[in-house]
Parts: structure tokens; sequence; C-alpha cells
């Protein structure tokens, strides 16, 4: 029994760890693949963003109508900024709709100096 | 006696309990006859409206026609409104400078729209309908302005002199004299200057003394020194010239709010100007 027990123990003693791998580089192949990785995450998490940007601002206005809920505040100031109460009027028709067409060029204006000067 | 006394306790807990139920069964009935939900629904019924506030071809444009097509039915809302006698906004200036006033805007459009659809039908030989359009156009104007500040007192006075000068172009075009009749009365329902600028400067100023405002204790003071001065400058010019030198000596947070009265002035006196010349090309 004590002579196996001898063998075994000189069994273990032949026992050697093996030495540690060295640290894998990171090599190009990867660290490309990583970079692509974190571009396509990024755009994906644009794209999202963008897209419920999107889907909320058109909940918001359907018909681009009402950009600013007017407050007496609001008007008031609008009167003491512009430079007479026509402007101010025009302004305020501009403000409701889609800011495409230059200022002080409301259609009834239009008309009226067109038929004063047919 | 107790039984008496018990009959008309009871009898008063009902009455008690019974006058705000009427109060509130009551108005409904008058709700209904109020011009400005009308006028609301009208805003509602408005489509394209964006054309209003852009340079448009000519009043011969295909387009212009489409524009008058798709909103007659606003339009036709709008001038059953004006066939009521009562108009009330339902202005909430408990909210001080928030107050919403969103129908001024909605009001200025479609009032724009009917001036321009006054001219469309004129041009087109529909006097008829060029007459209805403009009487209404005109209640519709002073409307605008009931129980306002001067802000819809401003909208309202524009929208009358939109309307006022095209008077003399459709009475020399041609009219019927039921038509020149139904537009004398309109002019006449107006008065003499058209639009309650004391009330609106009223509102107009009682809305400073609103905590929101943050008015100091001597902009408050001044405040009602210059008041009662600004609501009869809108009857007697005279008092011009002192008003101003009182708002040029108020505290600065004052004068930032006031609103500028030789301008209100000179605008009440502009509309006075076109509602007498409407009524000379009237007689």
């Amino acid at each position: 029994m004590h002579a196996e027990d001898e063998s075994f123990e000189g069994y273990l003693k032949q026992f050697r760890p093996r030495a540690p791998e060295a640290l894998r580089a990171m090599t190009g192949v990867r660290k490309t693949r990583r970079a692509l990785a974190l571009v396509a995450w990024a755009a994906t998490i644009l794209l999202m963003t963008a897209l419920v940007a999107t889907n909320w601002s058109g909940k918001r206005s359907p018909s681009n109508l009402t950009l600013h809920p007017l407050t007496i505040g609001a008007a008031n100031e609008l009167l003491e900024r512009a430079p007479s109460v026509k402007a101010a009027m025009d302004e305020l028709m501009l403000d409701s709709q889609e800011k495409t067409v230059p200022k002080n060029q409301s259609a009834f204006r239009a008309l009226s100096e067109e038929n004063a000067n047919p | 006696m107790n039984a008496i006394r018990s009959i008309a306790t009871i009898m008063l807990f009902s009455g008690l309990l019974t006058v705000p139920v009427l109060g509130q069964t009551a108005p409904p009935d008058q709700l209904g006859e109020n011009a400005a939900l009308r006028y609301w629904s009208a805003f509602a019924q408005m489509q394209d409206s964006a054309m209003m506030s852009g340079k448009i071809p000519g009043l011969d444009d295909p387009s212009v026609k489409e524009l008058f097509d798709k909103n007659k039915a606003a339009l036709d809302t709008m001038y059953r409104g004006t066939m009521l006698p009562n108009c009330d906004w339902g202005i909430e200036y408990q909210l001080g400078a928030s107050t919403p006033v969103e129908y001024v805007r909605k009001a200025l459009i479609l009032g724009n729209m009917n001036a321009l659809y006054v001219m469309y039908l004129e041009k087109h030989g529909d006097t008829e309908g060029a007459v209805r359009a403009l009487t209404a156009g005109l209640r519709f104007s002073r409307d605008v302005a009931n129980g306002g500040t001067l802000f819809a007192t401003e909208v309202a006075a524009g929208l009358l002199m939109d309307h006022l000068p095209m008077i003399p172009n459709i009475v020399h075009s041609g009219i019927s004299p039921v038509q020149r009749m139904a537009l004398q009365r309109t002019v006449a329902q107006l008065g003499e200057g058209g639009l309650d600028w004391q009330g609106a400067v009223k509102r107009e100023l009682g809305l400073y003394r609103g905590t929101d405002h943050g008015l100091s204790a001597q902009g408050v003071a001044a405040l009602s020194q210059i008041a009662p001065l600004y609501v009869s400058a809108m009857s007697d010019a005279s008092v011009l010239p002192r008003l101003q030198s009182m708002i040029a000596s108020a505290p600065v947070d004052l004068r930032n709010l006031m609103p500028n009265p030789e301008r209100v002035l000179a605008r009440e006196q502009s509309l006075e100007n076109h509602l007498a010349e409407a009524r000379g090309v009237l007689q």
C-alpha cells in the first residue's frame, strides 16, 4: 500500500505546468470588424431617432397649421415689434402657415394693390 | 306653525338647489345663439388658407376659384353666424398674458378671404353675392373685436378697413335699392366709430394689473392714474398730449407695456374716416 502511494507521488511530481500562451494581439481584420459593428450600431440608433422624431412632429402638426398658439402676450409683443399694424397682421397670417412666402405679401394686399392700379 | 316653517325651509332649499340647475340648463339655448361658435365652426371648415398669406396670381386664376370652391362652406357658416345678435368669444382673461386668442388669427385669415371673395364676386358680375358677402364681412369684422383687447380691436379695424373701400366699387357698378338698403343698414349698425375702442383699452390696461406682468407698486399706482385718461383719449383726442407726458414720466416697467396711444388713436380715426366715406357713398 505504502509503495503504491510512493509511486503515485512520484507520478504526480512528474507534472509540469505548461507555459501560458502569449496574449493574442488584435489583428487588422478584427479591428475592421469591430469598427464596422460600431458604425452599424450608430447608424441604427440614428435611423431610429430620426424615425421617432419624424413621426412625433408629424402627429403634432399634421397640416403645418398653428405653429405657435397665439396669446395676448405674444400678440402684444408682435404689435410692439412690427413696424406697423399692417405689418403685424401680415406676420400674424404668415405665422399660421408654412413660412415659405416672403413677408408683407398677403394675397389680399397684393390684389388690393392690383385693383387700385389696373 | 312648525309645519309651515318646515315647508318654507324645504321650499327655500329646493329653490336654492334649483337655481344652479337652472343656471346650467338655461345657457344652452343662448349658447346656440352665440355667433362665436359658428365662427369657430367656420374656422374649422377653412381649407388651403395658406394661400391667403402668399401672392396669388389674380382673380381669374383657376387656383383662386378653387380656393373659394373649397371654402364656400366655411364662408357660408360665417355668414350664418353674422345673423346672430350675440358674439361671445369666451376669453379667459384670468390667464393674463397667456390668455389664448388664436381666434383672432383665424378670424383675420377668414376675414381676408371674405374680402377677397367680395372682389371676386364683383369682378364676375355677381352683385347679389358680393353684397351678401360684403355685409356679412362687415358684421363679422365687428364681431371679431367683441369683448377683446386692443389687439383684437386692431385686427377688427383692419378687416373693416379692408371691406369698407369695396362699397364705392359695388355701388358704382349698379346695385338694386334692396341691396343698397342692406349695405346702408349694416354700415349704420356699425355706428360712428365702428368699434368699442374704450372697452378694448379698459380690458387691455386691466390685464396689466395681473401678477404675470410683474408691475412694480409704482407702476401699478401710475397705471391707475393713466388708465382713465387713456380711456377718455379714445373719445377725446385733445387729452393725447397729457396722456403722452404721463406715460413718458411713468416707471419704466409700465412704460414698456403701454400701447402707443398715438398709434391707437390714428387707427381709430382712420376707421372713422373709412366709415364716413362709406356712409357718404351710400346716401
